[in-house]
């Protein structure tokens, strides 16, 4: 049972109009500023950790972007389970995040996760992929590279290499947080390579299936 | 041969089917539950809580079983609902939900995108004008604040809160909050669809960057530090959410995190709902307040949604269409269900856009809003 003496007002005694409608604005108002000021908090963090770890590492950074973003079309890697990879595969997307310092988040990714750096290096396609949802960059031209939105488990391939297919056809299942989303082919055309095998873990813009 | 007859005479008149026609709701009270059990059981309605509810419900409706009697010295005996009804009093089970919930939750797409935590916020909306409906139906403030918590959509959050302020109150809040939280893919689209464009719906948001790990591990520390030294009344659910999320991410700890997240929740659960469905007896939940606070609950809900829609709205118009508005009803704290709702809805408008990670972030942001609006609540109102 709430208590009189430690309550600001009484919850027991009806409230006046303009009282109860201060206890609702001002708690909307405490919700919003607690999250702003959280928000300036992660803003801060970030910044932070990404100065620290970039003062440490900066050699690491041009390394990084060298990185190929999406696999040489001929042979469609196998996608990538390693978080480091991920951070490979996921560089272009960092540099799209709006209001952003794009370096800082680069050095933050490599330093973090020093597997990353191993992985990258040997690399040999030079390819920075400015935007992650045109994702054919790095695929020959005609060919149309389907990537992974979000990281999850393939959890079915619904087609098959050699298939006609159409824009809006379901090609992969994927399955992140217990749901199953589809992954649709963005144009018509044939399947050229399927890289995506059920069961295995894709992260952001793993290739799943090539279009041509 | 007579004493035989005396001995089942004593017996049945000692028994629950001589006390139970005293009161006719008794016996209401014990179809209801058997209805939620159906629901739980046959429909597979939220089963893993509405079980145990149902269960205790039907426990507390049968008659003389002194479950709930209180500690007695003088026969050394207690009645064991009772004993297990101490830790939603004490608001010990929620908190101890919340730590599993920390251990479940990627804060990830939150710290990539922190301005997400501005929806969480939005989205809080209905807590408050629930409340204020509240009042007008003449409940008192305390027991409006309680109710009003269940538009943040947060199970754990409502019942502390009830257990704090109306714990009178607590099993229909309760099973409201739940109820909702269960309806949400059905209650959420049409609302989504109101209050968006088709062309907003449509936008394809930009991905995330990934977070490093130390970042992650900060986070849990530096909102413990933050946000309880603003409100302290939070401490018990941040406290114990962020503790969760701590052994998730430092790496260290698996073994807890794994703990925490499955075998302990569960544990938690039982006895949780256990106590929840115990307190529904006839004479508090057979009444006009229960219908008005499931209204209410519904409408709480309706509005938190609508609220993270407009300012998902807000966001799409200032940062120039970069924002899908859709990700704001995600600012209601059931987690994944509300995000994957976003996603679903968003899909379905265009097949090629994936918004389940950006609704994460609204998402995990509503659960930290509706903790800190509880606090606030409860801080007011003395709990």
């Amino acid at each position: 049972m709430p208590s009189v003496e430690k309550a600001i007002l009484n919850p027991n005694n009806p409230l006046s109009v303009p009282e109860a409608l201060m206890v609702a604005v001002c708690g909307m108002v405490v919700v919003f500023m607690m999250l702003a000021i959280l928000a300036a908090v992660i803003i801060v963090i970030s910044k932070i950790v990404a100065s620290m770890e970039g003062s440490k590492k900066p050699a690491a950074a041009p390394a990084k972007s060298a990185a190929p973003s999406a696999p040489a079309p001929a042979a469609p890697a196998a996608p990538a389970v390693d978080e480091g990879e991920l951070v490979a595969v996921m560089m272009a997307a960092i540099a799209e995040e709006s209001g952003m310092s794009p370096n800082s988040f680069r050095i933050t990714n490599v330093s973090a996760d020093p597997v990353a750096a191993p992985v990258a290096a040997p690399a040999p396609a030079p390819a920075p992929v400015a935007a992650p949802a045109a994702a054919p960059a790095a695929v020959a031209a005609g060919e149309t590279a389907v990537n992974s939105p979000m990281p999850g488990n393939v959890f079915k391939v619904e087609c098959k290499v050699g298939q006609a297919v159409k824009a809006g056809d379901v090609l992969v299942v994927l399955e992140a947080m217990k749901m199953e989303i589809e992954v649709s082919a963005p144009v018509d055309g044939t399947v050229k390579a399927v890289a995506a095998t059920v069961g295995s873990a894709v992260n952001t813009d793993d290739l799943l299936v090539t279009i041509g | 041969m007579n004493f035989f007859a005396e001995v089942l005479i004593a017996i049945f008149g000692g028994s629950g089917f001589a006390a139970l026609p005293t009161d006719w709701r008794q016996v209401v009270m014990i179809a209801v539950a058997c209805v939620l059990l159906y629901m739980g059981i046959g429909k597979g309605f939220e089963p893993l809580l509405l079980v145990p509810i149902a269960f205790g419900m039907l426990l507390a409706n049968l008659p003389l079983t002194g479950l709930f009697n209180p500690p007695d010295a003088a026969s050394h005996s207690v009645g064991f609902m009772w004993v297990l009804y101490q830790g939603v009093q004490y608001a010990i089970y929620p908190s101890i939900i919340f730590m599993g919930i920390g251990a479940m939750t990627d804060f990830g797409p939150l710290l990539a995108n922190p301005m997400s935590l501005l929806l969480g916020a939005a989205a809080q909306l209905g807590i408050f004008t629930a409340f204020l409906l509240a009042l007008v139906l003449g409940f008192t403030p305390a027991e409006a604040a309680a109710i009003g918590v269940i538009g943040g959509a947060d199970g754990p959050t409502a019942i502390l809160t009830a257990s704090k302020l109306a714990s009178r109150l607590m099993p229909a809040i309760a099973i409201a909050a739940y109820s909702y939280m269960a309806l949400i893919p059905m209650i959420q689209p049409p609302l989504m669809k109101t209050l968006t464009t088709k062309e907003a719906r449509k936008v394809k948001m930009s991905q995330l960057r990934v977070v490093s790990k130390t970042e992650k591990i900060i986070f849990p520390i530096a909102v413990t530090i933050f946000v309880i030294l603003l409100i302290p009344d939070t401490a018990p659910l941040i406290g114990m959410l962020m503790l969760g999320n701590l052994f998730r991410e430092c790496g260290v700890t698996e073994r807890l995190s794994d703990t925490a997240q499955n075998a302990l929740i569960n544990i938690v659960t039982i006895p949780l709902g256990l106590s929840v469905g115990f307190k529904a007896t006839y004479d508090s939940f057979l009444t006009v307040e229960t219908l008005s606070i499931i209204a209410l609950g519904l409408t709480a809900f309706l509005l938190s949604t609508a609220g993270g829609l407009l300012f998902g709205n807000v966001m799409y118009v200032l940062t120039g269409g970069k924002v899908n508005p859709l990700i704001g009803s995600a600012g209601v704290s059931a987690v994944p269900m509300a995000a994957r709702v976003s996603q679903t809805v968003g899909q379905k408008e265009n097949p090629s856009n994936f918004l389940l990670m950006h609704a994460m972030g609204p998402n995990v942001a509503g659960v930290i809003g509706s903790a800190v609006a509880a606090g606030f609540l409860i801080k007011v109102f003395g709990g």
